[in-house]
């Protein structure tokens, strides 16, 4: 009996991990970023092009996941509660103004935290907290 | 300012046109206030649906600080005619900003705060739209020019409608009945004609009331033409009556004048016959004895008989000739002669004088009171004879056998155009009976005596027929009497 009930314990502890890993994103920087946090506020106005750079000047490269993944449709959505089709049709109308860049599409997470690592102006999301001496986590966004 | 119309047509046009043009400017000036109010709140409400329409793209323009996207979303708007000036104002500034050249200054500005499209409600920036002044006027003017002209058009079209009515219903109809009324003789039995469909309106009314008094003017002519043929016959005879009656009373007169000439004629003559056939046998008698011899007693006789009969025909034939002078004043008329001018006081002055030399210094003295000045045109001989009858027979009859007593003749102007002179005695008066009768020819009450009835007939006569006058006498049994003579001062007057 003792043995079932550590055995469902373990189960917990082992599927948690998990289920927190799903719930959440973070926003993460290179480590020699000087900012130590960002509003969501700051993470919307980087993300949707309203700052070209973060609080203290430096230039910010945004990077975004693949249109159609179901990371970037999560966390457009965690950041300002709109569904992403809102967000892609701002962008197209931006697009079309010929002003403004969208963040830049990396194919998956690793070629975003490469960049990440070797640019210090970028700025990316994940599904799950990356770890690494050169990363920063900046935000942490619950799903809504 | 007054106008006239001619017909009632024409007044009913003009009323109804004024007012409807009234009618019009009235509802064009509410309508135009209205539609103004209307216009400037349905501009409020598309500058409203204006804003929910480009508030997405000015939020993303704003967020993202797009001048492009910001400029075509104040053009978009300017290319709306209620929208007279946009502008799109960010946290940090100006985005873009638009205004109409030709606007005057906007009727009302809008503000709406843009919020960010991504951070909930944080307001980011604001669009401002001015509403087109002048379009919101001239949509008002429009809309009201618009409906003022339908309501004018309308009211013209009623009224003309009502007016051809008014003329078909009214004017035709009155006008035809004036001209029959005009063609109708008063009294005749025509009559205005009454349209059966006209019957129970005002104008049937008016016709059938105008029938009526056609009918009753009829009758009351007719009435008066049998009234005044009536009033014709009763005077023809009375006519035919009062000249029969003259002729008989001609008859009469003729009659009584014969009958008392004879009677005054008779007397004497018959008289003088006798004695003058009387003498003539005495001296048949004594001319028979001439051839013999003729006794001195026998002549005395005779001569004596010749003297008294003699005597005694002259006073018949006086008689006979005195009256047949009487007689011969009846017929006095207006002679060819021209009247004179005469003062009224010498001629009677003159009668009174001729009376004084005919009578003896013991009877009762005359008194003449005329006034003086009064100058009459007339015929001064017959005045003379009738007032000279007047005071005769105030000594004969009123005064006769009288010691005192007086007569009085009185003249004097009563207006302008006549004067009055009055015989007046104090002797014995006329009877109640023969007071009527006294200016009759041929009534005396002294007949037999001199008397011979004619003295007043000619006075009468020649006051009435002559002088242009009237006579009337007043008397009371025993207290005198008086004749009054009314003359007019210029004959012929
Ligand atoms: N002044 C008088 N006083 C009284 N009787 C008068 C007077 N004048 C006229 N009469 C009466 O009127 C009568 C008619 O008068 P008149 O015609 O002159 O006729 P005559 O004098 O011949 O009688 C007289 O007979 C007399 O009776
Ligand atoms: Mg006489």
């Amino acid at each position: 009996m003792r043995k079932l009930i550590l055995f469902l314990f373990a189960l917990i502890g082992l599927v948690a991990p998990l289920h927190a890993q799903n719930t959440r994103l973070f926003v993460v920087v290179n480590a020699k970023n000087p900012i130590a946090s960002l509003s969501e506020k700051e993470a919307v106005n980087l993300f949707l092009g309203r700052s070209k750079t973060f609080a203290n000047g430096e230039y910010a490269l945004p990077l975004d996941h693949a249109t159609s993944s179901a990371v970037r449709k999560r966390f457009y959505y965690d950041l300002t509660g709109k569904p992403i089709s809102e967000i892609n049709a701002y962008w197209a109308r931006l697009f079309f103004s010929g002003q403004g860049t969208p963040p830049r599409i990396v194919p998956d997470n690793e070629a975003m935290l490469l960049i990440i690592r070797n640019n210090p102006g970028a700025i990316g999301y994940f599904d799950y907290e990356p770890t690494g001496r050169q990363l920063k986590v900046v935000l942490t966004l619950d799903s809504r | 300012m007054t106008m006239h119309f001619r017909t009632l047509q024409a007044l009913l046009s003009a009323l109804v046109g004024g007012t409807a043009l009234l009618l019009a400017v009235v509802a064009s000036l509410f309508v135009y206030s209205a539609q103004y109010r209307q216009s400037a709140k349905e501009s409020g409400e598309m500058v409203q649906s204006l804003v929910s329409t480009v508030e997405r793209s000015a939020a993303v323009a704003v967020f993202a600080g797009n001048v492009e996207i910001a400029t075509d979303v104040v053009s978009g708007l300017l290319s709306n005619e209620v929208v007279a000036s946009a502008t799109l104002k960010s946290n940090s500034g100006i985005l873009a900003q638009r205004r109409r050249a030709e606007a005057r200054a906007p009727v009302s500005l809008y503000r709406q705060v843009i919020r960010s499209p991504f951070q909930g409600d944080e307001p980011i920036g604001v669009l401002e739209i001015g509403s087109n002044a002048d379009w919101v006027a001239e949509r008002a003017r429009r809309s009201a020019l618009e409906l003022v002209a339908w309501s004018f058009g309308l009211i013209c079209l009623s009224a003309l409608i009502s007016l051809q009515t008014i003329r078909h219903l009214l004017s035709r109809h009155l006008t035809r009945a004036a001209q029959q009324l005009d063609e109708i003789e008063p009294g005749s039995s025509a009559r205005v004609q009454l349209p059966q469909s006209l019957r129970p309106t005002e104008v049937g009314g008016l016709i059938s009331k105008l029938n009526q008094l056609l009918d009753r003017i009829a009758l009351n002519l007719e009435t008066e033409r049998r009234l005044r043929a009536g009033v014709e016959e009763s005077a023809r005879e009375l006519q035919a009556t009062q000249l029969e009656l003259m002729r008989s009373e001609k008859m009469a007169a003729l009659g009584s004048l014969v009958e008392g000439v004879a009677h005054q004629l008779g007397e004497p003559i018959g008289n003088s016959l006798s004695v003058v056939g009387t003498l003539a046998e005495s001296t048949q008698a004594i001319s028979k004895r001439a051839h013999d011899e003729i006794k001195r007693p026998e002549l005395d006789a005779f001569l004596a008989d010749v003297a008294c009969g003699t005597d005694f025909v002259l006073r018949n034939v006086q008689r006979v000739s005195e009256f047949l002078h009487n007689f011969k004043q009846v017929a006095v008329e207006i002679r060819s002669e021209k009247p004179q001018r005469f003062e009224l006081r010498n001629i009677v002055g003159e009668v009174l004088a001729a009376h004084q030399d005919s009578c003896e210094s013991a009877a009762p003295a005359v008194v003449g009171d005329i006034a003086g000045g009064i100058e009459l045109v007339s015929f001064p001989e017959p005045l003379k004879v009738a007032v000279g009858n007047l005071i005769e027979n105030a000594m004969v009859h009123g005064l006769a056998g009288r010691q005192t007593g007086s007569v009085r003749v009185r003249g004097w102007r009563v207006d302008e155009r006549s004067v009055r002179i009055t015989v007046c005695d104090d002797g014995c008066g006329i009877t109640a009976a023969n007071l009527p009768r006294i200016f009759e020819p041929f009534f005396t009450t002294r007949f037999g005596t001199g008397g011979s009835g004619l003295g007043l007939y000619v006075v009468r006569n020649v006051v009435e027929n002559v002088l242009g006058g009237a006579v009337h006498a007043e008397s009371e049994d025993g207290k005198g009497t008086t004749i009054t003579l009314d003359l007019p001062v210029q004959i012929g007057d």
